[in-house]
């Protein structure tokens, strides 16, 4: 099979990737060979898979209340925050009569 | 006295334990001699100098106040920088994770403060893990101890060039090879552990299925000594075993008389280049030589397991680094709506190869392929494993080349995806499959540089391996002494 640059794009939109007119034409070239390479696994003479065994078989471990990491420290890394939650742009929009009023960022 | 940082692990133990040097001492030799070469190999992305030296007094504090050090007192560890280490950058060498700071250490950190080993710093990888030689990486580049232009191999290349250089042991992570090959790649030994036998816990995912931890040392026995160490069942990882360990020192001086080894004829190794074939042959002559019995076995799926490997390993990846999406950690692009957001934070903050994988990971998974290709693989890998499980009730482990080749060059293969993911074509088999693997070295190809035999083992045979590998390298005239010859 062979993909071309509008199936690539398409990849890239489900992987939530943006890729310039060079990447895409990079891309679609080297998917190519990989999908080629792949192929090979359509030859073999294998019985469908049946179910994914673990080497080893491990208990279920009980269900217990345990301390979480703290929100301060969990915010530590994230690029930005306000009052405790991450915060992001709005996802749809909001007449501006109710919108709150806006709140300096959260320096934590 | 020789300088401390070319003991290995079990001489500094015994040192420390004694009082004859001081954790300290052998941290600051280390940390010396690891400064000096840096410039030239590349091999950290941070150097953890202060928290190590505290660590190092602490472990001083422990002797003097009389109490029992642990199994790895004073040795300094390396760490491949998608394991976390708390208070530590943690960046998968991705500029996605530019200024992340860990704030919990991995279980495999947190086991070797436990033994008293004290955390040197992060070592340079591929992107994420993926690729053969370090060279996606979005740092830095890290060359090769033994030839400067050549790659140290990957994805744990920083690891093992480390090794090779300045620290008796580092941690790396083996996804298809990762570890093996730039073992052998730097002439140490790199060991994949059984699928289940470490905890991954604190390891940044790549393809869960076949993502392992496990040591690079300058010989088996601390390669043997480290893993002992970190393994072991883990609350935080459910698909850690709750096997209790062997002791995997115990055995590693028993001999390999009368051991079967197999060969699988589908590894075609009569087309392998004139100086892998000889180092090749040269081994088999030493095993024999050592009382083991070589034979042939087959598995006629050895040959598609780079392919499946590479099918299912894109395929996790795709699901694995959705999570990095510019809103909970990492780098953000400021944007006008989430969606833009979440497109540009990842198309600016992943490299060319992990956009690559993720794109043949999401193409394999999307309606209309999936059965085509993933679950393909997966049948193909259910079959893999059977083979191979059906050799070894004729044999006790297989053997075969880590790789293909000797370290090859800079910006040899970074265009084709193809030949870079094939110099993995004998280490993806035991991937696949959770067996345990060890490269020994083994030789060297026509340019001096080093080359790897590769030890493989059924489930949780990894004491067996060990002490296949141990032999070998006991073997005088296969050693090769990377502190004397590279870097």
């Amino acid at each position: 099979m062979t993909l071309g640059r509008e199936d690539v794009q398409r990849i890239a939109n489900l992987a939530r990737l943006d890729l310039t007119p060079a990447e895409a034409e990079r891309y679609t070239e080297q998917l190519n060979r990989m999908v080629d390479f792949c192929d090979q696994l359509q030859q073999l003479d294998v019985p469908p898979s049946t179910e994914w065994r673990e080497p080893q078989a491990s208990p279920e471990a009980e269900d217990r209340d345990a301390p979480c990491l703290p929100r301060r420290q969990v915010l530590h890394n994230a690029p930005q925050h306000h009052a405790g939650l991450l915060t992001v742009p709005a996802f749809k929009s909001v007449p501006k009569s109710q919108t709150a009023p806006a709140h300096p960022q959260d320096s934590e | 006295m020789t300088q401390p940082w070319r003991w290995g692990a079990e001489a500094i133990v015994r040192r420390v334990r004694s009082g004859e040097v001081s954790a300290l001492e052998v941290f600051e030799s280390c940390l010396t001699r690891s400064r000096e070469l840096e410039p030239n190999l590349g091999a950290y992305l941070d150097l953890a100098a202060d928290d190590g030296r505290q660590r190092a007094l602490a472990v001083d504090r422990k002797r003097r106040g009389g109490e029992r050090l642990g199994e790895l007192a004073g040795v300094p560890v390396a760490i491949k920088d998608n394991i976390s280490v708390a208070g530590r950058p943690l960046t998968c060498a991705s500029r996605i994770l530019r200024g992340f700071v860990a704030v919990e250490s991995a279980t495999v950190v947190e086991r070797l403060e436990a033994a008293d080993a004290v955390i040197f710093g992060k070592c340079n990888l591929d992107e994420f893990g993926m690729g053969s030689s370090c060279e996606s990486s979005a740092y830095q580049r890290t060359h090769n101890p033994w030839l400067h232009d050549r790659v140290p191999g990957g994805s744990s290349g920083g690891s093992a060039a480390a090794v090779a250089s300045g620290v008796p042991v580092a941690l790396g992570s083996d996804t298809g090879g990762s570890i093996r090959q730039p073992a052998a790649f730097c002439g140490v030994v790199g060991i994949k552990p059984t699928y289940g036998l470490v905890s991954r816990y604190g390891l940044v995912a790549f393809a869960s299925s076949t993502d392992h931890i496990g040591p690079l040392t300058r010989s088996v026995r601390d390669g043997a000594l480290t893993l002992g160490a970190i393994a072991g069942a883990d609350p935080r990882d459910a698909t850690c075993s709750h096997r209790p360990v062997a002791d995997l020192m115990a055995g590693l001086e028993e001999g390999i008389e009368g051991i079967r080894l197999g060969v699988a004829e589908e590894l075609e190794i009569d087309r392998l280049p004139a100086d892998v074939y000889d180092a090749w042959q040269r081994s088999l002559a030493a095993l024999e030589d050592l009382g083991a019995e070589i034979h042939s076995v087959s598995a006629p799926t050895l040959k598609a397991a780079t392919a499946c490997y590479y099918v299912l390993c894109c395929c996790e990846a795709s699901t694995n680094l959705a999570r990095f999406d510019g809103v909970r950690y990492g780098q953000r692009v400021p944007a006008e709506t989430v969606d833009e957001l979440l497109r540009a934070s990842r198309s600016q903050g992943f490299g060319d190869e992990v956009k690559r994988r993720i794109m043949l990971g999401t193409f394999a998974l999307s309606a209309g392929h999936y059965d085509d290709f993933y679950g393909r693989a997966e049948s193909v890998r259910q079959a893999l494993r059977r083979e191979l499980e059906q050799a070894f009730e004729r044999v006790d482990a297989l053997l075969a080349p880590t790789a293909p080749s000797g370290a090859f060059g800079f910006d040899e293969r970074t265009e084709d995806p193809i030949a870079m993911v094939l110099s993995d074509v004998y280490t993806t088999p035991a991937s696949l499959t959770g067996m345990p693997a060890i490269s020994v070295p083994n030789g060297r190809d026509a340019q001096g540089l080093p080359l790897g035999l590769q030890i493989i083992g059924p489930a949780f045979e990894d004491a067996t391996v060990l002490r296949i590998g141990r032999a070998f390298e006991h073997q005088s005239a296969w050693r090769i002494d990377p502190l004397e010859e590279a870097a």
